[in-house]
């Protein structure tokens, strides 16, 4: 949103820098100048309306990171503030609430002081819209002012998921959306998180090393030698199709797993169908990275050195194969690669009759006969 | 990536000079390692845009193993739907069902088209396509035949494909019985789709007077077995 024009009419402008942060707020003629420091996070304001509270604040927040209680430096409760579930204040009278809660109506010209509120996310007085970052968040309407990239998390098992204007899949009690992302570094050996930073900006991370995931990362596991990233936006745990990765972190991982793969690191990255797509079209990545779009693992991060044995839609594993089992590959592991692979020879068995011609697909299913091989070998002896 | 650039033009300078050769297979599945390795998936075009038609069926079969990073590639594989060679045609299929989106409605129909191809195998391979297609992507086929061929006979199958979630097993038994070829092809591969539901109707299509539905049928049960 570069301009938004509310009652009497007072109109409002906003500039973005680079990497998508509110710069600078013009409403009327009040200019409001942000400033962020190294990490991204916002570090101080200038200009802008007087702020009523003087002195040093405190705020205090609860599960969500919702700003309910400001004091100053002796203790007073200077301001309260309780929240309707999807982020509307609950102000005086209703129920009994009294001063020193909050008597905003928005939009207002009144400032209270306090612009952080729901899950700490800055709230326009001029609007009484949120500021999320990627999009405005309205939380009289319980959504956002603009619509997620499409097919990008979408899951046909969850209808919340097709409602592009939803925020945390309707269940705000639980759930926030503290950057829409999270930044994971992956530890020295790439067999375990080392750390997770849901603060700073996409550039940032890929800077520093991280991998860019949309989404809360609420679990990992180590698999085929990767270490797959699961979690979600709305705080579901599935089975599978859990991580949907947006555009702009879609792409910065999959660039960061192809230059990974450039160096001899094998990485490998399974996004979803749409995501990857749109992403490994434009970026000359390894097959492997996004053969699994529709596997049943699709939606699935996975980044750390090794392969990932997975069919694709045509039912077929696509992708280099490892001229050897990689060492670090469990029973259970071995157990699914075997799996997949019978299933893969299978099906390019019958291709191979129903064409009844042969070269580099006869090539390619020895390879895969050769490694399931090795796999059930290593099943009998282990 | 400089080294995987280089040994992926050799292999296509040897398999476009060379297509007869009995290493045309090892070769051709190393360029695909090539590929896999970072090599830009780019340089295949020259083996999508030859005059040999084995070595455009290497070309769509090589295409075919890249998964989504191939999908650059699928304008020229557009056309290879059309191609004289049934290898090509076969292995376009595979390259639509994984590339082509809603945006790519043309390529899906046809697609779609060639299950009445002259090929058996091409047909074959166009009733998995049915089978295993998103609905997604038979929306799309379906919307663009609506559209540019509106009295097409596909648009009454593919309106059933997409609806099959909620078809009566007993509809489907009933179109394998239909004297409509067409129908029958499309009931197979209705038949798998139903398959997490009610595995009934792709054991009735194993007995059918059909050689062709009972083959596929056959096919698609040992791949869910």
């Amino acid at each position: 949103m570069t301009v938004a024009t509310t009652a009497a009419p007072v109109t409002t402008s906003y500039v973005y820098d680079g990497d998508g942060r509110r710069v600078q707020k013009t409403v009327g003629s009040t200019k409001t100048t942000f400033v962020y420091d190294a990490q991204g996070h916002l570090a101080a304001e200038y200009g802008g309306p007087t702020n009523p509270l003087s002195g040093t604040t405190y705020l205090t927040d609860d599960h969500l990171g919702s700003t309910r209680l400001v004091t100053n430096a002796t203790g007073t409760a200077l301001q309260r503030f309780d929240y309707a579930p999807f982020g509307e204040e609950l102000t005086v009278g209703i129920d009994g609430r009294a001063a020193p809660y909050s008597t905003n109506q928005y939009p207002t010209a009144t400032l209270d002081g306090t612009s952080e509120k729901f899950t700490s996310k800055e709230r326009d007085s001029e609007t009484g819209l949120d500021f999320f970052g990627a999009r405005y968040f309205s939380g009289a309407q319980g959504r956002f002012a603009s619509p997620d990239s499409p097919l990008v998390d979408q899951n046909p098992g969850d209808p919340q998921s097709w409602n592009l204007y939803s925020y945390v899949r309707n269940n705000p009690l639980i759930f926030n959306d503290p950057t829409g992302n999270d930044c994971v570094y992956v530890n020295s050996s790439g067999n375990g998180i080392d750390s997770i930073n849901n603060q700073n900006t996409s550039k940032d991370c890929g800077k520093t090393g991280g991998y860019w995931v949309d989404g809360t990362v609420t679990n990992a596991r180590f698999a085929y030698g990767s270490l797959i990233l699961t979690g979600t936006t709305d705080g579901t745990n599935r089975t599978s199709a859990s991580y949907g990765l947006g555009p702009d972190p879609g792409l910065l991982a999959l660039q960061e797993a192809g230059n990974r793969a450039s160096r001899d690191i094998t990485t490998s990255a399974i996004l979803m169908a749409g995501t990857a797509t749109a992403i490994a079209s434009t970026y000359a990545v390894p097959a492997m990275l996004a053969a699994s779009a529709a596997a049943g693992e699709a939606g699935v991060l996975v980044l750390g050195k090794g392969f990932q044995i997975v069919r694709d839609a045509t039912g077929k594993v696509h992708g280099d194969l490892p001229k050897f089992v990689p060492k670090s590959w469990s029973r259970e592991q071995l157990m699914e690669a075997a799996q997949e692979l019978k299933q893969s020879i299978e099906v390019r068995s019958q291709e191979l009759i129903r064409l009844g011609e042969e070269g580099g697909h006869r090539a390619r299913i020895e390879q895969e006969r050769q490694l399931l091989r090795q796999v059930e070998k290593k099943l009998g002896g282990s | 990536m400089g080294c995987t650039m280089d040994r992926a033009n050799d292999l296509i300078e040897q398999l476009l000079s060379n297509p007869d050769s009995s290493e045309f297979g090892a070769l051709a599945n190393e360029l695909l390692t090539q590929y896999h390795r970072g090599s830009p998936v780019g340089s295949l075009r020259i083996l999508l845009h030859s005059a040999n038609d084995r070595v455009v069926g290497e070309g769509a079969w090589i295409a075919s193993e890249l998964g989504e990073s191939g999908k650059p590639l699928l304008p020229d594989i557009s056309r290879l739907l059309r191609h004289p060679s049934k290898k090509v045609r076969f292995w376009s299929i595979d390259c639509v069902h994984l590339w082509a989106g809603p945006s790519s409605a043309d390529e899906l129909a046809s697609a779609v088209g060639l299950v009445d191809d002259p090929e058996e195998a091409v047909r074959w391979k166009a009733m998995g396509f049915l089978a295993m297609a998103s609905r997604e992507q038979l929306q799309a086929a379906l919307g663009n035949l609506t559209k540019t061929n509106p009295t097409s006979q596909y648009t009454r199958g593919l309106k059933w494909l997409i609806g099959v979630e909620e078809t009566d097993p007993a509809e489907i038994i009933d179109a394998l019985r239909s004297n409509d070829q067409l129908r029958r092809k499309i009931a197979a591969a209705a038949a798998y789709r139903l398959w997490n539901r009610d595995s009934a109707p792709l054991h009735f299509a194993t007995s059918i007077d059909d050689h062709e539905v009972v083959q596929f049928a056959r096919d698609m049960l040992k791949r869910v077995s």
